[in-house]
């Protein structure tokens, strides 16, 4: 089954709305921060098969399980991998574990060209732009260069670029993938399954707290040994804390009754 | 500020709580299209309290100084921070009225300056903890398993819980900010009950990303020793090894070595590959 230009242009659109920096103003609401989750399944939609889709996108997501923007770093664009790799699976028929093992390079490579582009130039339009309206105290030119502005410009420049990629892309993608050798596909997939250890590397340097390292082994080996769900890690976490709370309060309650006799 | 006081002002409007309501909602969805390194959510900051400014400062020049002075650069959690953006709308408020009854104000813009940057580096690291750790992995914790059985809650959850609970936040954390003043919105950060909320949380976040560092990082290679594979040898000599390692290797990359990560996620694809070419992976 082949893809049609509306359908290319549909899945553009939707990458171009969606994706999470910068989707226009009712749909960035729910969006930001929300990665192949949001869209996965309207990009099915748009293929004609959205559960197919959404499963596909959540298996996208297994690429970095860790917030988005972490530290104020974004390490991976799989929305944009998602918009790539599901006309791949729904349309030209390819195997789920191959779409992720190209996925996870498209979302390194992706990501890498949308900081250069949309954080590092176009702000140097908006930023003069709203220096100047700032200057004349003008409130209404300083909505329009801040929010307008960057909503056309940016979603302009997504949609070129997903359109450029699925467009161009997954028809070449396609026909290359089937003569690439399995032994560089076998490598692609393990570097797909090394790439959500990169977002929990970030997690630990960045925002979780090495003291409590303890707690990491604690939900790992429950998932590996004991093959509980992650909610039931959730409610093991949150006992765990508020032991962790009482055992400090109480060592701070006989610390306090030593010094007062 | 003897010349101010030849300046004609009109008097400040009141504003109502679907200003703040609308003037969150601005600087959210500012901040999602302009992130840029050099100002981050200044320009959305300034964008957005020029919705509410030109309510109280009638007098152009006013209005121009205010907006300059917040296009500075900005960068906190924007999710908590909502209760800054509360607080500077209450100072202006009250410096707009100073300045319409008396001609100056003890509000000064450096004082408004100095409890904005002031308040956003602990607000970061508080908000950082709530809003990416705990709203994120729970959510997502719960929503993925859902979406990979092709169950279509999974969407809805995940935007309720990632993306809606930031705003019904941010318009929370605003209207505390704007009604309940400065030394409150201080002793927010340093209160003994944030203090466990953030203990625990962080408990619970590292909890819950072992958990799915257990289920999504996976390195298996194809190589055998005699009749037994190789991984499958290790892991039983050291359980999770193949899971854990990776990580820890990447962390010590990162944060040790200090290699930037992209060349680390590009250093990961291509060594694969050769390994791949070499036969390691079957």
């Amino acid at each position: 089954m082949e893809i049609t230009l509306i359908q290319v242009v549909l899945i553009s659109l939707i990458y171009a709305l969606f994706h999470g920096n910068g989707g226009l103003p009712p749909i960035g609401m729910i969006t930001t921060m929300v990665t192949p989750f949001t869209f996965s399944w309207l990009i099915g939609a748009v293929l004609g098969d959205w559960k197919q889709g959404l499963i596909i996108g959540a298996t996208i997501q297994t690429i970095n399980m860790t917030p988005v923007i972490i530290g104020g770093i974004t390490t991976v664009d799989l929305w944009y991998s998602a918009t790539l790799v599901i006309p791949l699976v729904i349309s030209y028929g390819l195997d789920i574990t191959a779409a992720v093992a190209i996925a996870a390079p498209v979302a390194v490579i992706a990501n890498f060209l949308g900081q250069i582009n949309i954080i590092g130039l176009f702000d140097l339009v908006y930023v003069p732009l709203g220096d100047k309206a700032a200057a004349e105290g003008n409130w209404k030119k300083l909505l329009y260069v801040s929010h307008v502005l960057p909503a056309v410009l940016n979603t302009a420049f997504k949609f070129v670029v997903a359109f450029m990629g699925v467009y161009a892309g997954t028809a070449a993608t396609s026909l290359i993938i089937n003569k690439i050798p399995e032994s560089v596909m076998l490598g692609f997939g393990a570097a797909a399954g090394l790439m959500p250890a990169v977002g929990f590397a970030m997690f630990l340097a960045l925002i979780g707290k090495m003291k409590f390292l303890p707690y990491f082994f604690v939900g790992f080996y429950l998932v590996k040994f004991a093959g509980l769900s992650t909610i039931v890690i959730g409610i093991i976490g949150l006992i765990l804390g508020f032991i962790y709370m009482l055992n400090r309060e109480g060592m701070n309650d006989s610390e306090t009754l030593i010094g007062g006799n | 500020m003897s010349e101010n006081n030849n300046i004609e002002r009109k008097a400040p409007d009141k504003i109502t709580k679907f200003d703040l309501f609308m003037e969150q909602l601005i600087f959210m969805d500012g901040i999602a299209h302009t992130q840029g390194n050099t100002r981050k959510g200044g320009l959305s900051f300034s964008s957005a309290m020029g919705y509410i400014l030109h309510k109280f400062y009638k007098n152009k020049d006013d209005l121009a100084e205010a907006l300059t002075r917040h296009m500075d650069f900005y960068m906190t959690d924007y999710a908590w921070g909502g209760c800054i953006n509360g607080l500077i709308i209450s100072m202006e408020e009250q410096r707009a009225n100073d300045l319409y009854e008396n001609g100056d104000s003890t509000i000064s813009p450096d004082l408004i300056r100095a409890v904005k940057t002031g308040l956003m580096g602990p607000l970061a690291g508080f908000g950082d903890t709530i809003v990416q750790t705990v709203f994120w992995v729970i959510t997502i914790g719960y929503a993925q398993p859902l979406a990979m059985a092709g169950n279509f809650l999974a969407v809805p959850i995940s935007w309720l819980g990632i993306g809606f609970s930031r705003y019904l936040l941010s318009w929370l954390t605003c209207f505390s900010g704007y009604y309940s003043g400065r030394e409150a919105v201080s002793k927010l950060t340093s209160s003994k009950l944030a203090q466990k909320v953030l203990t625990v949380s962080a408990v619970v976040a590292m909890c819950i990303m072992g958990a799915l560092t257990a289920g999504n990082v996976n390195f298996v290679t194809a190589v055998t020793i005699g009749k037994q594979s190789l991984h499958e040898l290790v892991d039983s000599l050291l359980p999770g090894i193949s899971g854990l390692a990776p990580v820890f290797i990447i962390y010590y990359l990162f944060k040790k070595k200090k290699i930037h990560i992209a060349k680390i996620m590009i250093g990961i694809i291509v060594i694969c590959i050769i390994l791949g070419v070499l036969g390691l992976f079957g």
